[in-house]
């Protein structure tokens, strides 16, 4: 149990310092820059334990899009979006802990012992609705089909692709330690 | 209230989902211009449009009163419609030319009273002495001739209207180009028409043709509308015509009118008077 909270604060560090530090910086080309905008830190609420309460997935969910906020001095933006992730995420992974607690041996990421289709539907539709809200809810509706749907699409495809090398990075299988 | 705590447990996730997302909203708007900006206008426009619509409501409810005030107002404005009006200028205006020597001036005057139905009518006007009208004056309208001014005050004048049987006017009938005979109301019972009387019947005139004012009448300019001929009757066993002429003035409605100021009467009056005076003196002296 504590070996996990570390290991999910060692993660929501890691990915807020690239997400901040890292991603938010970079500039990919000069007048087509507004359609990289990868948010990968939410690939923590997609991986946090599917055994969480409910409640504690919405807080938590909050207070990492809110820490995000301060950092990109969107107050309450990104909160939002978290917070909606989380809130749909508890439904959709509501069941999920049945399943694979039964086989837990070794201390792998739980996503990964799930199939890579029903993976990849949940990482992408979580984070169109993730990106959808936060680059609609930043530009308000402006050139809503010549700015802002492009910028969702490949921010998604960006971030989505992030998450899973980060994920396959991180969370090897045991027998390649 | 177990059954409230009970339902509050179950459902506590998506109460703490809409408090958190209302917070986010909150922030958003409290912390970020932009999207601020876009929400005032918004609710804006909406409290606008309700507000619009509570006024056309209430229109609709004031319409009658909106109403009074547009006849209120459309009254007004008539009463400064051009046709209201007279251009009144005081010191008539005389053209001092060596060529062309003016012969009338027009002084504008507005109708008092005015009457038709008697057999001989009268109108009053707003003009007298002291806008320089005076006796044998000749009167006409917008439409054609009124009458001539029998008599004035100061700031009054009596103009004797056609209708009048001590009424006569020399006419032109303008199809033939001169003039004869004269003009003179008959019919007292109808006051919208004159007799043409004096034509022979051996003059070509017909129903339509226009008399006007004849050059040798003392009191008006040549041209003025008189009337048309509506009817032509010729009576057994006489030489004159019957000829009925509509006037084309409606002496029921007659408000602005002219005066007509000859010049030269009063010196063409003169020498008239000193050739049947030199006349009669000769008659008397035989």
């Amino acid at each position: 149990m504590i070996v996990d909270i570390l290991k999910y604060t060692g993660l929501f560090l890691l990915l807020l310092l690239l997400q901040v530090f890292v991603l938010n910086r970079v500039m990919v080309g000069y007048s087509y820059g507004f359609l990289f905008k990868p948010q990968i830190y939410i690939m923590l609420i997609l991986l946090l334990p599917p055994a969480i309460k409910h409640n504690y997935l919405i807080l938590i969910s909050f207070f990492i899009g809110l820490t995000i906020d301060m950092f990109t001095n969107t107050m309450g933006i990104n909160a939002a979006a978290c917070t909606l992730i989380g809130f749909s995420r508890g439904y959709i992974t509501r069941n999920i802990d049945n399943e694979i607690s039964a086989r837990d041996e070794d201390n792998r990421i739980w996503t990964s012992k799930k199939s890579t289709g029903w993976k990849m539907i949940y990482f992408i539709t979580l984070i169109t609705v993730h990106h959808f809200i936060v680059f609609t809810v930043e530009n308000l509706g402006e050139n809503f089909l010549t700015r802002i749907l492009p910028t969702i699409l490949v921010s998604v495809f960006l971030s989505f692709f992030l998450i899973l090398m980060l994920e396959d990075i991180l969370f090897k299988p045991a027998k390649n330690r | 209230m177990n059954a409230i705590f009970a339902f509050l447990k179950q459902y506590f996730h998506v109460l703490l989902f809409l408090v958190l997302e209302i917070f986010c909203t909150i922030c958003i708007i409290r912390y970020n211009s932009y999207q601020a900006t876009f929400y005032f206008n918004g609710s804006r426009r909406i409290s606008g449009k309700v507000s619009s619509l509570n006024n056309e409501l209430y229109d609709y409810f004031g319409l009658y009163h909106k109403n009074e005030e547009l006849v209120k107002e459309n009254i007004a404005l008539r009463r400064r419609l051009k046709e209201n009006f007279l251009v009144e200028p005081r010191t008539s205006f005389v053209v001092n030319d060596t060529l062309y020597k003016q012969r009338y001036e027009y002084i504008p005057a507005l109708v008092i009273t005015n009457t038709t139905s008697n057999k001989d009518n009268y109108i009053t006007i707003n003009r007298g002495k002291s806008s320089g009208i005076d006796k044998n004056m000749g009167v006409f309208g917008p439409d054609g001739i009124i009458g001539e001014v029998v008599d004035a005050s100061d700031n009054f004048a009596i103009v004797k209207s056609v209708l009048n049987s001590k009424t006569t006017v020399t006419p032109k009938i303008q199809e033939l180009g001169y003039s004869r005979g004269k003009v003179r109301w008959v019919d007292i019972s109808d006051p919208g028409y004159v007799y043409l009387e004096d034509i022979n019947r051996y003059e070509p005139v017909k129903v339509g043709y226009h008399i006007t004012t004849s050059p040798y009448s003392q009191f008006y300019p040549e041209n003025i509308p008189i009337g048309i001929i509506e009817s032509i009757e010729q009576p057994k066993n006489q030489t004159f015509y019957k000829i009925k002429v509509k006037l084309s003035t409606n002496f029921g409605n007659i408000s602005t009118v002219y005066v007509v100021k000859n010049l030269f009467r009063n010196e063409l009056v003169e020498l008239e008077y000193n050739v049947i005076r030199m006349n009669n003196a000769k008659q008397g002296r035989k």
